[in-house]
C-alpha cells in the first residue's frame, strides 16, 4: 500500500522568502513482501534510505539512517560537518547490526537539506549508492546525484550505454553503501535553491521502473507535490513494482530576489511586493 | 501568486487547508495545538478560551464547515469576506456570523491597524502560504479549492466517515447561482474512506488525490511545518550549555524502530543528545583569503574556493571540499561562471563561462581570460563577468 505524507514548510521569514511544499510517498512494489525503503520529510531535512540485506534486517539498516537525520530537523543552521556526522553515526549504528561479515546489512542514502545564508537558501545534498536526486527546473530535468553503482562505474568507463544499464544483470550492485561496504564515502552537492524548482529523491525502485522522461512528464504534471509523489510511486508499481518504491517531491515557492533586497536592504524593486508564484501546486 | 498569501506582521496566523485563525502573540502554543486538529470552531473558541476570560485574546477566525463559512472576530481584528467587513471592536466576547459557501471566494483577515489591502505603502510583501503559523498583519485565504472533509481526518475519525457532508470533491471556484440548486450527488466513497482502513491508504486515484491534498497540505504531521523551529529553537536556547561538551565516544544510536510509521517520526531535536562533532564548523581561516567586492555592493570572504555564477553547483566527496558559492543574479552571467581557487601563494581565477570573462590587473590592461586556463590573479584586479557585474579582488592574510 502506498503511504503517503505532505508537509508545508516556510522557513524563517526574514531569512528566505520562500516555503517548501514536500510530500513523500512509498510502497513495497509488487514483489516484495516488506518494505526496506525509509524516508524522512521534517524540514528543513528530506532524506530517503534504500536498505539492503535480505532477511538480515535491511529496513532496521535504512530505518537507523533515517532516525540518525533527524537530529537535524527543525534546525535552519545546518552544514555539511553537520552532516558527515551524521553520517557516521549511521554507519556505526548500522555496522552494529552486522552478526557476520556475509549477512552485514546495509542502506543506500539521499538527503537534502534546505540551508539559508544570507538570506539565500542552498540545497545541501548528500548521497550514498544508487539512491537518487532530480531537480527539475523550467527548462530541464537533470540528475543531481552520480550513483555509487557497477554500472555506473561501466557507463563512466564507457563501456555500456544507460539503455544498456538499465537491463544489465549487476544493475542493482552499489559500490558504496552506509554499512555493508568498506567505501561509504559520500558526495556532497551544494547548489541554489530557486524558486520554482522542483526536487526529487527516490530510491531505485523508481527509476529502475520509470526512465527519466517518464518522471520528468510525471514532475511536470502540474500537480501539487502530494499528487506527484504518489503519481510516481504508483507508477513505478503498475511498470512492475520489482522493488520497493519511495520519492520525496519538494517544491521551491517563492523568490530569492526577495531574500537579497531583505539581506541588502538597498533594493526599492516594486517586484520585491509581490513574490513571483513560480508554481501553481494546488 | 496564488490566492493564499499572508503579509509578515505581529499578529499570529494559523493557515490549515479549511480555515484561518489569528491571534495575538504569544499564543503559539494554543495555535500549534490546534495544527493538530482538524479545525473546527469549536475547537478554536475552546482553546482560546481555555485559561479563562480574563486571558482571551483579540482573535479573528474563518472556517469552512459543510455548506457555511463561519466567521468569529474579536478585538482588533477585521475580517473582509463577501464585500463586507466584519470587526472585532465593541464586542465583548466575539462577533460571529456565517455565509453561505458558494457567495465567498477569499477571505482576508488582517489586524485593524494594519493598512488596508490594496494601498500597498509600507507594508511588507505577500509570501505565499498553503498551511503553517506564521506572523502576519494580512492573511489571505481562497476558498476555491477547499476539499470539505479532508480525507484523512475522515479515516482517523471513523465518525465523521460515517457521515460523510453531501459536498461535491472539488467545488467550483466562485461558481453563482449554485445556492437554490441541489448539490450533485456526491462521488461513491473511495476505499480509502473505509472505516476499517489503517491510517493513510491511499489509492493511485486522481480525484482522491486532489480531494485530499489540493488544500490539506499539513498532512498528518502538523509538527512538522512552521511550529516547530519555533520551539525548538526556544528549547535549544534553554538548554544548549554555553561551551560545547567534551567529546564522547560516538555510541551506536538508539535503535528503536517504529515499526508503525518509518517516515522519520517525530523526534524533536531538542529531545536527543546532541553528538560532539568530529569536524567542528571551520573556524575563521588561518590562511590568505581574498575579498571579493561585486559592482552590486555585495562583498564575499573566500578562503579556499569559490564558484561564481547565477546557479553555481558544485560536487565534492567532502563537506569540506565544497567550494563557496556566489550566486549572482545577472541574465548574462552563465550558470557557473567563474572560479576562484585562493592558495597559499596565489589566487587563481578560471573562467568556465559561455560569454567569457576579462581581468584588469592593477594598473595594468584588461585582457580576456582563456577558458578552463588558471591565471593568476593580483591584489586589486578586477574581473568583469558581464556588463553590469564586476568583481575587485582584495587579498589579505599573506598571498600577495
Amino acid at each position: 500500500m502506498t503511504q503517503t505524507t505532505a508537509v508545508t514548510w516556510t522557513p524563517d521569514i526574514v531569512s528566505a522568502g520562500v516555503t517548501l511544499v514536500a510530500s513523500g510517498s512509498t510502497h513495497e512494489g509488487a514483489v516484495r513482501s516488506h518494505n526496506e525503503d525509509a524516508w524522512l520529510v521534517s524540514p528543513p531535512v528530506y532524506v530517503v534510505a534504500d536498505g539492503m540485506g535480505g532477511h538480515a534486517a535491511g529496513d532496521v539498516a535504512s530505518r537507523l539512517v533515517i532516525e540518525a537525520f533527524t537530529e537535524l530537523a527543525g534546525r535552519d543552521d545546518v552544514t555539511a560537518p553537520d552532516i558527515e556526522r551524521v553520517l557516521e553515526s549511521s554507519r556505526s549504528a548500522v555496522a552494529a547490526l552486522a552478526t557476520s561479515p556475509v549477512t552485514a546489512p546495509g542502506s543506500t542514502v539521499v538527503a537534502a537539506v534546505y540551508v539559508v545564508e544570507r538570506g539565500r537558501g542552498y540545497w545541501l545534498l548528500v548521497n550514498i549508492g544508487d539512491s537518487r536526486a532530480y531537480l527539475l527546473t523550467p527548462e530541464r530535468l537533470e540528475q543531481v546525484s552520480h550513483d555509487h553503482s557497477l554500472v555506473q562505474e561501466m557507463i563512466d568507463a564507457g563501456e555500456i550505454d544507460e539503455r544498456q544499464a538499465r537491463v544489465h544483470p549487476d544493475r542493482h550492485v552499489i559500490t558504496r553503501a552506509i554499512g555493508a561496504v568498506e567505501d561509504a564515502a559520500a558526495d556532497f552537492t551544494l547548489m541554489p535553491a530557486r524558486g520554482g524548482t522542483r526536487l526529487l529523491l527516490c530510491s531505485d525502485g523508481l527509476t529502475g521502473e520509470l526512465d527519466d522522461a517518464r518522471i520528468e512528464r510525471i514532475l511536470r504534471g502540474g500537480a501539487s507535490a502530494a499528487v506527484t509523489s504518489a503519481r510516481l510511486v504508483a507508477a513505478a508499481v503498475e511498470a512492475g513494482g520489482h522493488d520497493n518504491v519511495t520519492a520525496i517531491v519538494i517544491d521551491v515557492i517563492g523568490s530569492d530576489v526577495l531574500s537579497q533586497a531583505d539581506t541588502l536592504g538597498h533594493r526599492s524593486d516594486p517586484e520585491v511586493d509581490t513574490v513571483p508564484q513560480a508554481r501553481s501546486h494546488a | 501568486m496564488t490566492g493564499r498569501w499572508y503579509r509578515p506582521g505581529d499578529a499570529l496566523a494559523l493557515v490549515t487547508g479549511v480555515g484561518v485563525v489569528v491571534t495575538d502573540p504569544g499564543h503559539e502554543a494554543t495555535l500549534a495545538a490546534l495544527f493538530e486538529e482538524p479545525l473546527k470552531v469549536p475547537g478554536i473558541v475552546e482553546a482560546l478560551t481555555a485559561r479563562g476570560w480574563s486571558t482571551v485574546p483579540d482573535f479573528a477566525c474563518t472556517v469552512v464547515e459543510g455548506d457555511e463559512v463561519r466567521v468569529l472576530v474579536r478585538g482588533r481584528h477585521r475580517v473582509e469576506i463577501a464585500g463586507e467587513v466584519l470587526e472585532g471592536h465593541g464586542v465583548t466576547t466575539w462577533a460571529e456570523r456565517s455565509w453561505p459557501r458558494a457567495q465567498v471566494d477569499a477571505v482576508v483577515l488582517r489586524t485593524d491597524d494594519a493598512a488596508a489591502e490594496g494601498n500597498d505603502q509600507a507594508v511588507a510583501p505577500r509570501l505565499p502560504i498553503e498551511a503553517g503559523l506564521v506572523r502576519a498583519s494580512h492573511v489571505q485565504w481562497l476558498l476555491a479549492d477547499v476539499a470539505t472533509v479532508a480525507v484523512e481526518d475522515a479515516v482517523q475519525e471513523p465518525a465523521v466517515a460515517s457521515e460523510p457532508e453531501p459536498e461535491p470533491e472539488a467545488p467550483a471556484q466562485g461558481e453563482p447561482g449554485r445556492d437554490g440548486a441541489p448539490d450533485p450527488a456526491p462521488e461513491p466513497p473511495p476505499p480509502a474512506r473505509a472505516p476499517d482502513s489503517p491510517a493513510t491508504i491511499i489509492e493511485p486515484d486522481e480525484h482522491e488525490f486532489d480531494a485530499m491534498f489540493g488544500v490539506t497540505v499539513p498532512g498528518r504531521r502538523p509538527e512538522d511545518a512552521a511550529v516547530r523551529p519555533i520551539e525548538a529553537d526556544l528549547e535549544d536556547d534553554d538548554v544548549e550549555p554555553a561551551t560545547p561538551a567534551p567529546p564522547a565516544p560516538a555510541a551506536p544510536a538508539p535503535m528503536t524502530p517504529d515499526t508503525g510509521d518509518h517516515d522519520g517520526h517525530t523526534v524533536a531535536r531538542s529531545s536527543l543528545p546532541r553528538r560532539p562533532g568530529a569536524a567542528p564548523a571551520p573556524a575563521q581561516p588561518t590562511g590568505p583569503w581574498v575579498t571579493l567586492t561585486l559592482s552590486t555592493g555585495e562583498t564575499y570572504d573566500v578562503s579556499g574556493r569559490a564558484l561564481v555564477g547565477r546557479s553555481p553547483r558544485s560536487t565534492a566527496v567532502t563537506g569540506a571540499a565544497l567550494p563557496q558559492l556566489v550566486v549572482v543574479d545577472d541574465p548574462y552571467v552563465s550558470s557557473t561562471h567563474l572560479e576562484i581557487a585562493v592558495g597559499a601563494a596565489t589566487v587563481l581565477v578560471t573562467d568556465v563561462s559561455t560569454n567569457g570573462t576579462t581581468l584588469t590587473p592593477p594598473g595594468g590592461t584588461e585582457g580576456v581570460l582563456v577558458r578552463d586556463v588558471p591565471t593568476d590573479a593580483a591584489d586589486g584586479a578586477v574581473l568583469r563577468l558581464s556588463d553590469d557585474l564586476t568583481i575587485t579582488l582584495a587579498i589579505s592574510g599573506g598571498a600577495s
